[in-house]
């Protein structure tokens, strides 16, 4: 010890006591330099991005500072602007469009007194929605989550309590057909027979269920129902005659206050060009502002009262409409044999030519006789179609117990596609799992089949299968066969989106070593209960990024509904832009439009990441 | 004691098909062929007696039939007196055209946000992930429609462009953005634009052999050729040179001649100061300075004094050649003498030196008798390209080349919004490459460029390819929401107005479908050949 200790001149024998790092090499500074100033290049790229930044925030800050959240149009926006004496240079922005249009854009054309529906119905999407996402919630819920599609279609579109209930019950039907066939001849008898025995309940029953119950408590009611119409009409027109009075008085009112309006903005303009402003400027700025407050005011009340007009005219033609129709039914159905008798008798002696025509555009080879006869028939049938349908809706509207029918032509803004979308991706999901599984079956013809239809509809844009779905679908069913718009749109986007989401599952079951499906085969399950347990859970878990994507691709192109003349919220832009209060603004609206869109999107992309933490097994 | 017999032969009976796993798969199929034949059987026979019954039999001959239209936008020659079928094409031509435009500039804002994304630099990186999720959340329609609301309405009227007026045009008077689209100068193909285009293509075939000649090199001896710079020459250089000779052959030909040799002296100084002072970054800056210097004592200083004597040995052609180049530049030294006056404190000597040459050079122009001015006269040249510039007549711009806000909002959106995904794609592909390559690479001393260009990206593209070439169809496909600013492609045309006179839903549908799924088939096609010839080697 002692030799070794004398070889060494110097042998520390306590620690240093800590010093703190360089300035340079710790905090802030250290961060900066390595992040930001590393090397030439980063530098540069550091300027370009500050100026960049520096950029935007000054364009953009003033613009949004500026901006106005109270007028009626985009002239009294600008009048504002000037006289806050706003640089024209910097602008200001005009959000009092979005605060005039936003329930549009939210319902589109729904009636206002019906808007509780849709809103219980989006409520009650999030109490369904629960379980699916967060799997430690009650699993009874899912019964909940079960009914509530036909639930939110009723509520949305309204009609008798009924139908939604014989939907449902096709399920069951179809479920104890099942059971029942699976007993007598295995379970591929089981399923065909279940599903032909719900097809044919839904296809010919359902109608058949859900006219008899209307014709049964219509005939019950007609004469109460008479009395109601009655008193109704009458007190119809007092009311609108009241509404229209007010409006008048508003209108004037209304009037009153723009003149004050536009002579306080003149004065104003006056006050910033001879510059001796500094009194009376704030003076008329808040007098603008109070002004246009009280503008503001009056114009929704008499928005308000345009409404509440118009919905007593349309219920007004509506009652008179249905009373008409109501005395008229006896008539009516003591002629309608007569009327489809003699247009089928008619239909029968047409020439040959022409026998087969439903229009009169069809005949241009015709000759004029054959044209004549080919006018009559048409007539008559129009006349026996257009009686059974007054029978029927006349039953259906006196007979209806439940809520009040929506069109669908008078759903838009978001709620069209929020409707779309969920409906796409709950439906889709299902159908794309079975298309891969069919892409990766040993089945040849299956195989080729699922292939075909995967390429088919995914070489072809979605604006195409659209207008498909506008022009087309009609010739592809049977004569008389006229659905829902919304309907086709639904099951063409369904399908669109399952072909992607059938190429994203595809690569998760690629990914699935062989391994697996052996040994569920060496356990001894068959097909669906290897795919059900083994397979699938894998694969989807390792789809589920994919899945999101196409489900986030399938919101955002329920966007292009608009080109086939639905009112989503792109078109209702449109319609606004080309509106004469608010025709020049467009910033605001795609603002307002793409933040709601980004909020829905963004989420869902956020919650697929947390879904892909959360199933990470490996390298915990 | 047992005897082993066989089995008896089993019959076949009926429930077997049903019940025996190895009938039972060709049972399902052939349930399954026969709802499959019915459906579609089903399908057709409604639409063969449904279309009968309106007196619409299927028939294509519509497309024979006089289109009746106009289109805003042609590619190849077409009026409303031709068929629905030209017409069709027409738009085919524009949907192509914006599908082609909007790849090349995607495939070049992903690379770039991809990359971008991926650096240290967290300003940078954080604007690139605000533009690409900002694109990918929001749909495509909004951004087409916010770029052309943008365009249309923020741009200057052309009648603003009057002198004096409030706008003015770009790029020295020859491009003007107005609200009816973009003014750009139009190339007008004169008699000799085929040999132009013969040397283009000869000279891009010369990069393709030098480039395999290169890589052969590199790979047997290890040699790195300058690809990128003879590249760069080879595209640009003989295509100048043949468009100098075809407008003027002997002015073209010295004025080729000067710039050639100019050129040679700029690399031929600055590699052999560069040799002699070795690597170091100050060296490069010498070499740079030398070459420069050198090159300039050549075109500014000994090329005018052979102008000068050329034009008194009675050459007149070569000396007005000469002379041209002599002005032209006497112009750039001027140039350069403003930005070295600026740094004159400095480098009192290279302002020096700028000064006397431009003076000399203007006191030899002053004193060349330019003998043949004519030659010299623009209105002598015929160049195989010539270029129509946009002009103020009247409330419009005439001549120059429009370019409608259409096609500008659907080409900038599409390239936007799919370059997001490309940059996606191009991030995963890197991240894919796993560290230990690139640290690899740094271990055997290849320096940062190099890894890149050598060792990561031949990896990371094989990750990256087949994903852009699936954007790229995604893309085309995207090209169809033209409908949202009424630009005139194959949808516009064939699945619109033809469709609306003709009343032939059915049949223009399916022949739009039909072109999509073309386009689609060929590109995927192109994308399995590459995946299988890129495809890991592995043994």
């Amino acid at each position: 010890m002692a030799d070794i200790a004398a070889s060494l001149t110097y042998v520390r024998d306590t620690m240093i006591p800590q010093a703190a790092p360089p300035t340079r090499e710790a905090g802030l500074v250290k961060w900066v330099r390595e992040n930001l100033f590393s090397s030439w290049l980063n530098v540069i790229l550091t300027a370009l991005a500050i100026f960049v930044v520096y950029k935007i925030f000054w364009g953009v800050y003033p613009w949004l500072s500026n901006s106005i959240w109270n007028a009626g149009s985009l002239t009294e926006c600008r009048e504002i602007l000037a006289v806050n004496g706003v640089d024209p240079k910097e602008g200001g922005a005009c959000f009092a469009v979005i605060r005039d249009r936003w329930v549009q854009f939210i319902f589109g054309f729904y009636p206002s007194e019906l808007y509780w529906r849709p809103i219980l119905a989006f409520a009650l999407f999030f109490v369904a929605l629960g379980p699916v996402l967060f799997p430690n919630m009650s699993r009874k819920m899912l019964a909940f989550t079960a009914i509530y599609p036909f639930l939110a279609v009723w509520l949305i579109w309204g009609g008798a309590f009924w139908s939604p209930l014989l939907v449902l019950a096709g399920f069951a039907i179809g479920y104890v057909a099942f059971i029942y066939g699976t007993r007598l001849g295995g379970p591929a008898l089981g399923v065909i027979g279940g599903v032909a025995v719900a097809l044919i309940w839904w296809l010919v029953l359902t109608p058949l269920i859900g006219e008899g119950l209307n014709r049964a408590v219509g005939s019950a009611r007609l004469d109460s129902a008479i009395t109601t119409l009655t008193d109704r009409t009458a007190a119809l027109a007092p009311e609108m005659a009241a509404i229209e009075a007010q409006m008048e008085a508003l209108e004037a009112q209304i009037e009153q206050e723009v003149a004050v309006k536009d002579l306080l903005v003149a004065g104003a303009a006056a006050q910033i060009e001879t510059l001796i402003s500094a009194v009376v400027l704030p003076w008329i700025r808040t007098a603008v502002a109070a002004s246009i407050d009280a503008l503001t005011g009056l114009r929704a009340q008499n928005n308000d009262l345009a409404i509440a007009l118009f919905q007593t005219q349309k219920e007004s033609t509506e009652v008179r409409t249905l009373l008409s129709s109501i005395t008229a039914l006896p008539d009516l159905e003591t002629n309608l044999p007569d009327l489809q008798m003699s247009a089928a008798e008619l239909r029968a002696e047409l020439p040959a030519a022409v026998a087969e025509f439903t229009t009169l555009d069809a005949a241009t080879a015709a000759t004029s006789e054959e044209k004549a006869a080919l006018r009559t028939t048409l007539t008559a049938e129009a006349a026996a179609i257009s009686a059974e349908k007054t029978i029927r809706l006349t039953y259906a509207a006196v007979g209806r117990i439940g809520l009040k029918p929506v069109e669908s032509s008078e759903i838009g803004g978001f709620m069209l596609a929020f409707i779309i979308g969920v409906s796409g991706i709950t439906l889709s999901l299902p159908l794309g799992i079975l298309l891969a599984l069919g892409r990766q079956s040993h089945l040849f013809i299956i195989q080729k089949v699922c292939v075909g239809f995967i390429e088919i509809i995914r070489g072809v844009p979605l604006i195409v299968w659209l207008f498909t779905a506008q022009l087309l679908l009609n010739y592809f069913l049977p004569k008389g066969t006229n659905f829902d718009l919304m309907l086709r749109v639904i099951i063409m986007v369904t399908l669109f989106s399952s072909a992607y989401i059938a190429e994203v599952v595809r690569g998760g079951l690629a990914a699935l070593p062989k391994g697996q499906l052996e040994a569920a085969d060496a356990m001894g399950l068959n097909y669906w209960q290897a795919m059900q347990l083994i397979v699938l859970p894998q694969a989807l878990k390792i789809s589920i990024p994919g899945i999101v994507n196409s489900f986030i691709g399938l919101f955002k192109d329920t966007t292009l509904v608009t080109f086939i003349g639905m009112y989503d919220p792109i078109g209702l832009v449109a319609t606004t832009r080309a509106s004469t209060e608010w025709n020049g603004v467009y910033w605001e609206l795609y603002i307002f439009v793409g933040l709601l869109f980004f909020a829905f999107c963004f989420s869902m992309g956020r919650y697929s990441l947390h879904l892909e933490r959360k199933l990470r097994r490996e390298n915990r | 004691m047992s005897v082993l017999t066989d089995p008896p032969k089993p019959s076949f009976r009926l429930s077997q098909l049903l019940y025996d796993t190895r009938y039972r798969s060709l049972t399902i199929q052939v349930f399954a062929l026969l709802l499959i034949v019915a459906l579609i059987a089903f399908l057709v026979l409604n639409v063969i007696t449904n279309l009968h019954q309106i007196g619409k039999d299927i028939d294509f001959g519509f497309l024979g039939v006089r289109a009746g239209y106009d289109i805003n936008q042609m590619l190849i020659p077409y009026d409303s007196s031709m068929t629905h079928g030209r017409a069709a094409l027409v738009g085919i031509c524009n949907t192509l055209l914006v599908a082609a435009m909007g790849c090349v500039t995607a495939t070049v804002i992903g690379v770039l946000a991809g990359v971008l994304r991926l650096s240290k630099n967290k300003i940078v990186a954080f604007l690139m992930s605000v533009y690409v999720e900002s694109f990918r959340n929001v749909p495509l329609v909004l951004w087409i429609l916010l770029v052309y609301a943008v365009l249309t309405e923020s741009t200057p009227q052309p009648r603003d462009f009057v002198e004096g007026g409030t706008a003015s045009m770009w790029f020295l008077d020859t491009i003007a953005v107005t609200n009816r689209g973009v003014f750009v100068p139009m190339p007008v193909f004169g008699s000799g634009a085929l040999v132009l285009l013969g040397v283009f293509v000869a000279s891009l075939i010369g990069i393709f052999g030098f480039r395999s000649y290169a890589k052969g090199l590199q790979q047997n001896t290890g040699r790195i050729l300058p690809v990128f710079w003879v590249s760069v020459g080879l595209l640009l250089l003989p295509v100048i040179a043949t468009y100098l000779v075809m407008s003027n052959f002997w002015v073209g030909a010295t004025l080729t001649l000067v710039n050639l040799v100019t050129l040679a002296i700029l690399i031929l100084v600055f590699q052999v100061v560069r040799q002699k002072l070795g690597s170091a970054g100050w060296a490069t800056l010498v070499a740079a300075i030398a070459a420069y210097a050198a090159a300039h004592l050549w075109a500014g200083g000994v090329a005018p004094v052979l102008t000068g004597a050329a034009a008194f040995a009675g050459l007149p052609t070569t000396g007005s050649g000469f002379g041209i180049l002599g002005s032209w530049l006497v112009d750039i030294a001027g140039n350069l003498r403003g930005w070295f006056g600026a740094l004159s404190p400095r480098y009192p000597f290279i302002t020096g030196i700028d000064l006397g040459i431009g003076k000399l050079i203007q006191g030899v122009l002053q004193t060349v008798p330019i003998s043949n001015a004519s030659l010299i006269d623009p209105a002598n040249w015929t160049p195989p390209v010539t270029f129509s510039i946009p002009a103020l007549g009247g409330f419009n711009f005439d001549g120059g080349l429009q370019v409608r806000n259409s096609l500008i909002a659907l080409w900038l959106a599409l390239s936007l919004y799919t370059g997001a995904f490309i940059a996606e794609g191009v991030r995963a592909g890197i991240l894919a490459i796993s560290k230990g390559q690139s640290e690899a690479a740094f271990a055997l001393g290849l320096r940062p460029g190099r890894t890149m260009s050598l060792v990561i990206l031949p990896q990371a593209l094989r990750v990256i390819i087949p994903p852009l070439i699936s954007q790229y169809l995604n893309l085309t496909k995207n090209s169809s929401l033209a409908i949202a600013v009424s630009y005139m492609d194959v949808r516009a045309t064939l699945g619109g107005i033809t469709i609306n006179q003709t009343g032939r839903e059915l049949e223009g549908i399916l022949l739009l479908g039909g072109f999509y799924l073309f386009v689609s088939i060929v590109i995927s096609v192109g994308m399995n050949a590459y995946n299988r010839s890129k495809i890991l080697k592995e043994r």
